[in-house]
């Protein structure tokens, strides 16, 4: 029933739309320059040339089997800041109205493909892949840390709990995914398998601990390093307090769906957007974990009406464009010119964070006994960083003055590269695990 | 995001009340007056104000709703191109018109600086601005589904309304979106293959065809809606593009069209000069288009009275709205936007009255002819 933005690509259309975007440009510079009629940058503009541009590098992207994404993030970054500055900081700025849109419908469609039938099926997989991450990941990450401290400069004068305390933090964001893309490339694949069910599990559930496990480690960053801040834990009451507000709205808002759906079934794409914004709306004013509401809306519309291929249509039907937005912005605000500063201890920190999810799926998939399928490619799905990652970067930057720019920086970079390569391993991985369900069947 | 959730909200009520069962039995009723009524209703001068930053938050949305409307009617002008024929069908109206104009300019020139107090006219001096404002205004007010002719007249008025201190209306402002219209049109030519059909990726790339031209045209201070026609156009001239033929392509014109005209409403001052100039003019349109079905004229069946004849064309507020958004606006694009405004929900509401005393029989026949 539904659409899929996979189209068939070959030589000669990706030919004509570099064609047609030599065209446009031609247009720009015709118009500018000879005739001297000055063109005022605006919001309209950026976004026009980043769904352009994000459409023609996402089908030259799939000519070489590559996602879409990866297509939609370089464009961004050639239109960006970083390369071309077509589209200036400001403008991108003023295109996040776009991406609240988009996160809302990235966790609706995620809770609505989260069946029950889906978490019983992986239910020993996902308990297991769940601790290990946060706790391979997370141990592994702040060892590192620990070790390296005499070639990372701002650590050099800490004591060893201090260093502990910054590792942990990194950590913590390392341990974070990325559920945008993993929703982005299922959604561009169409595949539905055991690797499939997996990673929209862990991504989901991974979501929900990272915040807790975010909130324990930031009390305790933030006392050892100003040794004038006591430990304070209430944060964490207040944490659990919202989680559970959270599911009760997501529950509520659930049930609504389904009325609307069931009894009044009007203009849908409208309702999409209106409660997608109207909720958003609500849980940042109420401070809810906006990522769970929606989660726990669409699973309570798929697990109790069967009005769930309706939102799942409807929602893929919009997000063709708000994706395009979404991951082309995310592309224009990543910052290449940091990269190139701490590439070295960037790649560092990248190779070890893959490593230590790697190491994580393994000893969940022995534990749990998984298919065979899980073993050899259950990390892949989890090397994409983005928004989330980004968003707690923030609030290091924000609430630990005395290391948070520093370490917002590394966290962007690293974030940098795990958003360029992860896609194109996940789709890597999904076709292979679907190579191999096939020659075991 | 307050600002968007004030205007769904106010969208959604207009959904509700639009789709009340009695109304959309009805023919001749647009549905536009209805989100227009609350626009003025919430506009920043109106009964219960939102706040003119939340209005303008929106107004980068606004102008692609109004790109993409006329994109719509854009992609159905080589269907309406005008021959011979049309024109002698059309020329009863034209003399109609003609009445109309020189109604609207008696009213604006003559009584609108003594009555009216309208300080941008000089009393009882027909200046080209006063003579080109009640060109546009009864030209859009008067026009309706068959006559693109008069849509032409709003266009030519433009070059004479404006006069310094505004910005001159220009012929690069008419050339430059036409042109854009054409090179986005050529672009999406060669991105879509002639046989695709209206699929995700080819509606993807139709949506950003049409933010980038509009950004375009607005980067250059001209009017996104001469860009969208001409995009359209360009889409379907010749062979019409595959694209084009696709009924899917059309199910986001009635969405838009409500947002276009509760944003037009959001944008009108009320005073009475134009609550009175409104009705007024509302009354004489219907007045005239009956002398010319009554003298015989003009001919035609119940069914195209109620569809084509009485309502007014659906080109039009979105040209008078996308005025007043560029550089050009000023108390005059208000004041005009704020008649016409008038105009369309009077004209909706007589010709609702209308209906409901000729629509028995009409229905009675429709009946009788699916039975």
């Amino acid at each position: 029933m539904s659409e899929s933005l996979e189209e068939k690509v070959d030589l000669k259309l990706v030919g004509k739309s570099i064609l047609a975007i030599l065209i446009l440009l031609l247009s720009f510079w015709l118009l500018e320059e000879p005739i001297g009629k000055e063109i005022q940058r605006n919001s309209l503009l950026a976004l026009g040339l980043l769904v352009l541009g994000g459409i023609v590098a996402g089908r030259i992207c799939q000519l070489f089997g590559l996602p879409s994404l990866t297509g939609y993030l370089g464009a961004g970054m050639i239109f960006g800041p970083s390369a071309f500055n077509i589209v200036d900081s400001n403008q991108v700025d003023q295109l996040r109205l776009v991406n609240s849109l988009a996160l809302a419908m990235i966790a609706l469609q995620a809770g609505c493909e989260f069946t029950k039938e889906m978490l019983q099926k992986n239910f020993k997989s996902l308990i297991h892949a769940t601790w290990t991450h946060v706790v391979v990941v997370g141990i592994g990450m702040t060892v590192l840390f620990v070790f390296m401290k005499p070639w990372i400069d701002f650590l050099v004068d800490m004591t060893f709990f201090q260093v502990a305390a910054v590792g942990a933090l990194f950590a913590a964001v390392a341990v974070s995914k990325s559920p945008a893309t993993v929703v982005a490339i299922l959604g561009e694949t169409r595949i539905k398998n055991p690797l499939a069910d997996h990673s929209l599990g862990i991504v989901v559930i991974l979501d929900v601990v990272v915040l807790v496990l975010f909130a324990v480690v930031l009390a305790f960053a933030k006392s050892s390093l100003s040794p004038d801040t006591p430990i304070s834990l209430s944060s964490l009451g207040h944490l659990f307090s919202e989680i559970i507000a959270s599911i009760a709205a997501g529950t509520f808002f659930g049930l609504f769906m389904i009325f609307y759906l069931r009894f009044i079934d009007r203009e849908r794409m409208l309702f999409v957007v209106a409660i997608s914004y109207g909720l958003t709306a609500l849980c940042s004013y109420l401070q809810y974990d906006t990522l769970l509401v929606f989660v726990v809306a669409g699973f309570v519309v798929t697990n109790f009406s069967n009005q769930a291929e309706k939102m799942i249509y409807t929602i893929e039907s919009l997000s063709s464009v708000v994706m395009i937005v979404f991951f082309a912005t995310a592309g224009a605000s990543l910052n290449l010119l940091d990269l190139t500063k701490v590439w070295q201890l960037v790649l560092i920190l990248t190779v070890a964070r893959t490593l230590t999810t790697w190491l994580a799926e393994d000893v969940a998939h022995r534990i749990a006994n998984s298919p065979k399928m899980l073993k050899k490619y259950g990390v892949t799905p989890f090397i994409s960083q983005a928004g989330l990652s980004i968003g707690l970067s923030m609030i290091i930057y924000e609430r630990v003055p005395e290391v948070g720019p520093k370490i917002a920086t590394l966290v962007i970079s690293v974030v940098t590269i795990n958003q360029i390569f992860g896609p194109i391993l996940f789709k890597w991985g999904l076709n292979q695990s679907v190579k191999l369900e096939k020659s075991l069947t | 995001m307050n600002a968007i959730l004030i205007l769904l909200g106010m969208f959604s009520l207009t959904l509700f009340v639009s789709n009340l069962g009695f109304l959309t039995k009805v023919h001749a009723f647009s549905f536009l007056s209805i989100p227009i009524a609350l626009g003025i209703f919430f506009a920043p001068d109106g009964l219960i104000p939102i706040l003119p930053s939340t209005r303008e938050d929106l107004s980068w949305a606004l102008k692609v709703a109004l790109a993409w409307t006329t994109f719509l009617a854009g992609t159905q002008l080589s269907e309406k191109s005008p021959h011979w024929g049309h024109f002698f069908k059309l020329l009863p109206i034209f003399l109609g018109y003609l009445l109309f104009y020189l109604i609207s300019l008696l009213l604006i020139s003559y009584f609108g600086h003594d009555l009216f107090r309208l300080e941008f006219i000089q009393p009882g001096v027909y200046t080209p601005s006063a003579l080109a404002l009640a060109l546009l205004l009864s030209a859009a007010l008067f026009s309706s589904q068959e006559n693109p002719f008069l849509l032409s007249m709003v266009f030519v008025s433009l070059f004479f309304i404006f006069a310094a201190p505004l910005p001159v209306f220009d012929i690069y402002d008419l050339g430059f979106p036409f042109a854009i219209g054409i090179i986005m049109g050529t672009v999406c030519r060669l991105i879509i293959s002639p046989n695709a059909k209206l699929d995700t990726p080819a509606r993807l790339t139709l949506v950003g065809l049409a933010i980038l031209g509009t950004g375009w045209t607005v980067g250059l201070g001209s009017l996104e809606v001469l860009f969208g026609l001409s995009f359209g156009w360009a889409l379907s001239f010749i062979h019409k593009y595959g694209i084009c033929k696709d009924p899917n392509l059309k199910s986001s014109d009635i969405p838009i069209r409500f947002i276009v005209a509760l944003f037009a409403g959001l944008y009108i001052k009320m005073t009475l000069t134009i609550l009175i100039l409104g009705i007024v003019l509302a009354l004489c349109r219907l007045f005239i288009k009956f002398l010319l079905l009554n003298s015989g004229l003009r001919r035609a069946e119940d069914i195209e009275i109620l569809t084509s004849l009485l309502p007014i064309s659906k080109l039009a507020l979105p040209i008078l709205l996308s005025l007043h958004l560029s550089p050009f606006a000023g108390d005059v694009t208000r004041f005009i936007l704020g008649i016409f405004c008038i105009g369309y929900i009077t004209n909706d509401a007589l010709t609702l009255l209308v209906e409901l005393y000729t629509g028995r029989v009409l229905m009675e026949t429709e009946n009788l002819i699916h039975e």
